[in-house]
C-alpha cells in the first residue's frame, strides 16, 4: 500500500484519518488522554521528578504539599494554611505576622526560670504558712518547717540552656491529712492574661510547659485557679526517671465560665502540688467549680524526708502547643519582678537609697524612688543592716535605730521615717546612706 | 527564734494610716500599714501591739 503522505515532503497538514493507527493511539499522561491534535492545558495525577522551573510563574491553588519542596524564591498571594511544621533554612520576609500566640512576650510567668531571687540572693529559706521564695513564686502550707526552698539547691546541673531553678527539699516524711496543702503557686496579675478572654465564650486554649526533676518518680499534680479559687483545672503530669530532668507540657482549655481578674488583681494562679490532701484534689484535665489545687492520687514530695522537687522553664502561653521558652533579658526580667517587689541591695559601702530632709536632729523622712511602677503601693518594709543619713556638714547622722514606712506611699516611690540618729539639723536637706554595705530595703505589699 | 510584737508608731503629719514596727533578734526592722493583711492576721490571732511613744513637742 503506497503511503499517502510523506513527512519530510508535506506540504500541508496531514489529517489524522491518513496516518498509520498508532499515531491516533491516545498517551495517557497521569489520567488524562493526550492525542496528536489536542492542546491539553491540565493533567491529572502526575507525578513529577526532579522538575526544575527556571522562569515564569508557578501558582499553586487549594494545593497540599507534602515531603521536600525547595523553593528559592516563594511569593505567594493568596491565604495558603500550613497544618504541620515548617523549617526554613534561609530568611522570611514578610509585610506583616501574626500568630495565634506572639513572637515576644508569649511566657505569661513572670521569672520562669528562676534566675531572680531578690529577697534571698540564693539563701535558703524554710516554709512557713506563707513564703515569697525567689521572685514571684510563694509557697502556701498548712503547716510551718516541712521544706526548704533555695535557688540552686543542691547544686545540680541545670537542663541546658538554663542557669537556674528552684529546688525544694523536704525537711521530714510528713503525713499530708485530707486538708493538709503543700504547694508552690505563681499569681499572674490579670493585666496579663486578660487577652486569654477566660470566663467568656472565647476563652483561649492555653498550654503550662516546665522542666522538672526529682528524687521521687510517678504523677504529679499542679492547677490553675481563679482569684476566688471558685474554678479550677487540676493537672497531672508524670516524672518516669528520678534525679532526670523531664520536660512537661500541660495544655488547658480556656475557661468559659467562672470570674477571671483582668486587672491588678491576681488573673490566674499557677499551682504545684508539693503534698495536697484530698479536700483540695480533683480530676485531672477538667475544669471544676471546686477550690482544686493539685491532682487526685498525686505524689506527695513532703511525704518523704529529703526528698527533692526542682523546677525551671516554667511557661505558660497562649495555644495549644509548647514552644521553646521565651528567654527575655535580664534586666527585663527583673523590672517585671520589681513591679511586686521593689528591693533596694547595697553590697558596697555608701551606696546612696534615696533623698529627703532631716524633720528633727534625731530623725529624716526619705523618698525612695521605684525602679518601675508597682503594682499597688507598698504596705510595708523589711529592712536588714544599717543605713544613716549624710548631713550638709558632711558627717552622718549614725545608724538609725528604727527605719519605718512613712506617710505618702504611692506606685512610683516609697517614703521612709527614719528616726534614733544624731546630728541632724531640722530642715536640711540630706540622703538616706548604707555605710557598710549588705544592707536591703524591701517594699512589701505589692506582691499578689 | 522569738517572734518581737508590733509597736504603734506616732501618726505623721499626711498620714493617713497608721504604721506598726517591729525589730527582729537578728537586727532585721519589719513595718507595715495597720491594715496590711499579716498585721490584720496577727491581729486576729489575739495580739495587742505596744503603744506609741508619746512625741515631745
Amino acid at each position: 500500500m503506497a503511503v499517502p503522505n510523506i513527512f519530510g515532503s508535506a506540504t500541508a497538514a496531514i489529517p489524522l484519518s491518513q496516518l498509520d493507527t498508532n499515531f491516533a493511539t491516545p498517551v495517557t499522561i497521569g489520567n488524562t488522554a493526550v492525542q496528536l491534535g489536542n492542546t491539553v492545558t491540565s493533567f491529572g495525577n502526575v507525578t513529577l521528578t526532579n522538575v526544575t522551573i527556571s522562569s515564569g510563574n508557578v501558582t499553586i491553588t487549594g494545593a497540599n504539599v507534602s515531603g521536600t519542596a525547595n523553593v528559592s524564591t516563594l511569593v505567594v498571594t493568596g491565604s495558603e494554611t500550613v497544618s504541620g511544621n515548617t523549617a526554613v533554612t534561609g530568611n522570611i520576609t514578610a509585610s506583616a505576622f501574626t500568630s495565634t500566640s506572639t513572637f515576644g512576650f508569649r511566657n505569661r510567668i513572670i521569672n520562669g526560670a528562676m534566675v531572680i531571687d531578690q529577697r534571698n540572693a540564693g539563701a535558703s529559706v524554710t516554709s512557713t504558712t506563707g513564703i515569697y521564695t525567689l521572685d514571684r513564686w510563694y509557697c502556701l502550707n498548712s503547716v510551718t518547717s516541712k521544706y526548704t526552698v533555695q535557688q540552686n539547691a543542691g547544686s545540680i546541673t541545670p537542663p541546658a540552656g538554663f542557669t537556674n531553678y528552684l529546688g525544694v527539699t523536704s525537711s521530714a516524711a510528713t503525713s499530708v491529712g485530707s486538708t493538709d496543702y503543700y504547694v508552690l503557686r505563681q499569681a499572674i496579675e490579670g493585666f496579663n492574661c486578660a487577652d486569654f478572654a477566660w470566663g467568656t465564650a472565647s476563652a483561649a486554649t492555653v498550654t503550662l510547659s516546665f522542666k522538672v526533676y526529682s528524687s521521687l518518680t510517678g504523677t504529679f499534680g499542679g492547677a490553675v485557679q481563679n482569684n476566688t479559687s471558685a474554678r479550677s483545672y487540676p493537672f497531672s503530669y508524670t516524672i518516669s526517671s528520678a534525679n532526670t530532668w523531664t520536660t512537661v507540657s500541660v495544655t488547658i482549655p480556656g475557661d468559659t465560665s467562672g470570674t477571671w481578674q483582668t486587672g491588678n488583681l491576681t488573673g490566674i494562679f499557677v499551682y504545684f502540688g508539693l503534698g495536697v490532701g484530698s479536700t483540695y484534689s480533683g480530676t485531672a484535665g477538667s475544669w471544676s467549680g471546686s477550690n482544686f489545687i493539685s491532682a487526685t492520687g498525686a505524689t506527695s514530695v513532703v511525704g518523704t524526708n529529703t526528698a527533692t522537687f526542682y523546677i525551671t522553664g516554667v511557661q505558660l502561653e497562649k495555644g495549644s502547643t509548647a514552644t521553646s521558652f521565651d528567654y527575655r533579658p535580664y534586666g527585663t526580667e527583673l523590672a517585671l519582678c520589681q513591679r511586686y517587689l521593689p528591693c533596694f541591695n547595697f553590697s558596697a559601702a555608701n551606696g546612696s537609697l534615696g533623698s529627703g530632709f532631716a524633720s528633727a536632729t534625731t530623725s529624716a523622712l526619705i523618698n525612695c524612688v521605684f525602679p518601675v511602677q508597682v503594682r499597688t503601693p507598698a504596705t510595708g518594709i523589711l529592712v536588714t543592716g544599717s543605713f544613716n543619713a549624710y548631713t550638709v556638714a558632711g558627717g552622718n547622722s549614725g545608724n538609725f535605730t528604727s527605719i519605718a514606712l512613712a506617710a505618702g506611699q504611692s506606685a512610683y516611690s516609697g517614703a521612709l521615717n527614719c528616726t534614733g540618729g544624731s546630728g541632724l539639723t531640722a530642715a536640711q536637706g540630706t540622703f538616706l546612706l548604707s555605710p557598710a554595705g549588705n544592707s536591703q530595703i524591701q517594699f512589701t505589699g505589692c506582691e499578689l | 527564734m522569738t517572734i518581737p510584737i508590733w509597736k504603734l508608731l506616732p501618726a505623721q503629719p499626711m498620714q493617713t494610716t497608721q504604721v506598726v514596727w517591729r525589730a527582729w533578734p537578728d537586727g532585721k526592722q519589719e513595718s507595715c500599714l495597720v491594715t496590711a493583711e499579716e498585721y490584720v492576721k496577727w491581729l486576729a490571732e489575739g495580739n495587742t501591739p505596744l503603744p506609741a511613744d508619746e512625741v515631745s513637742e
